[in-house]
């Protein structure tokens, strides 16, 4: 128990007793409201890249273009599976069992960046009868590959 | 183990007291240990708090996808998108059977749109009288605390349900944009088991 023993000085030794009830019972209130209140589930966000093909406004400047910009790089995302054009070769990557090929798309796109270190913008387009988390799995790829700035067209795919 | 009949029990019972002749053993708890592993948990929780985040109101009906590449989520006018309705800052602006009858070619959600586009003009005047203090300006920039984004008030986030049809998604997206936002942002749950990016 915390004590505080003082040395031999009149003959008895005195043993004061700290009370630890009301510091326990404050930590254990503290501690209760801190994980109620603790946020357990991490929100982030996924950035569309600047609007370089979108709206013009007037209070935002015109975005420079990125580099290797003549190159396209396009992902069309069609519902039998991915088909990849950069310049003016087209990549197909049907779907495996069922499901889109993730690992063939990371693949072809860093193969890409291989190619072009410098560029970082891509395109974007999906089938409007496609769910939004394939939108948001397709634009985790490209950012994975290290194309940063990705705009999303609002054309179907060719 | 004897089996003793139920009922009540005097304090001194023989089932709770010593062997006689005996003196009878005090036992002490230690409380320091408990006391410091209190401690370093309260000091964990409170480093996790987290009071300057802004919380993300998240209705039942829409479950995010959950992606690696992730940026941290910055405050800004929020539409969610659910399978029920479509939200601006949680004030409905139309339904989602609504946004769906419309046709392939009309993108425009009108209501979505004028007060959009009212919020963002509120915004922008409230970031423009911010402006205004000349002197607190001048002493972030000394300090080097000047890291405010000048489109900061024209930023919108997405927030919408991991099964909705892209078309929909599609239209929110136009409408926004024809409102002034500058730049769209989505809001996702971090996938944990993955490494995440640093762009």
């Amino acid at each position: 128990m915390a004590h505080i023993e003082e040395g031999k000085s009149g003959g008895r030794q005195k043993n004061i007793e700290l009370n630890l009830v009301p510091v326990i019972d404050l930590m254990s209130v503290l501690i209760t409201f801190l994980l109620i209140t603790a946020v357990w589930t991490q929100i982030s966000m996924i950035q569309i890249g600047s609007s370089l093909y979108g709206k013009k406004s007037d209070t935002q400047p015109n975005p420079t273009p990125p580099p290797n910009a003549d190159v396209v790089l396009k992902v069309d995302v069609k519902p039998v599976g991915y088909v990849l054009t950069v310049g003016k070769q087209v990549i197909s990557l049907p779907m495996q069992g069922g499901q889109f090929d993730d690992a063939g798309l990371i693949a072809q796109l860093q193969r890409v960046k291989q190619i072009y270190p410098e560029k970082v913008d891509a395109i974007l387009t999906m089938a409007d009868e496609l769910p939004y988390d394939q939108l948001i799995k397709t634009m985790d790829n490209c950012l994975t590959a290290g194309f940063s700035a990705i705009s999303v067209a609002t054309g179907a795919p060719q | 183990m004897a089996i003793f009949r139920p009922g009540e029990r005097h304090r001194y019972h023989n089932i709770l007291s010593k062997k006689k002749g005996k003196r009878g053993v005090t036992a002490v708890l230690s409380l320091t240990a408990m006391v410091d592993m209190f401690t370093v948990l309260v000091i964990f929780l409170l480093q996790n708090y987290n009071t300057t985040g802004e919380i993300l109101y998240m209705p039942k009906e829409v479950t995010l996808p959950k992606a690696s590449s992730v940026k941290e989520l910055k405050p800004a006018h929020v539409v969610t998108i659910s399978n029920k309705e479509i939200v601006l800052d949680k004030d409905p602006v139309a339904t989602f059977a609504e946004v769906q009858a419309t046709g392939a070619d009309d993108w425009n959600i009108p209501k979505l749109k004028e007060q959009l586009t009212a919020a963002l003009a509120k915004s922008k005047a409230d970031y423009e009288a911010k402006l205004q203090n000349r002197i607190k300006d001048a002493v972030d920039q000394t300090k080097g605390q000047n890291t405010e984004d000048a489109n900061a008030w024209s930023k919108v986030t997405i927030q919408a349900d991991k099964g909705i049809d892209y078309l929909t998604v599609k239209k929110v997206m136009f409408t926004v944009t024809e409102a002034g936002a500058g730049e769209i942002n989505f809001a996702v749950t971090k996938n944990s088991n993955q490494s995440t990016s640093t762009q």
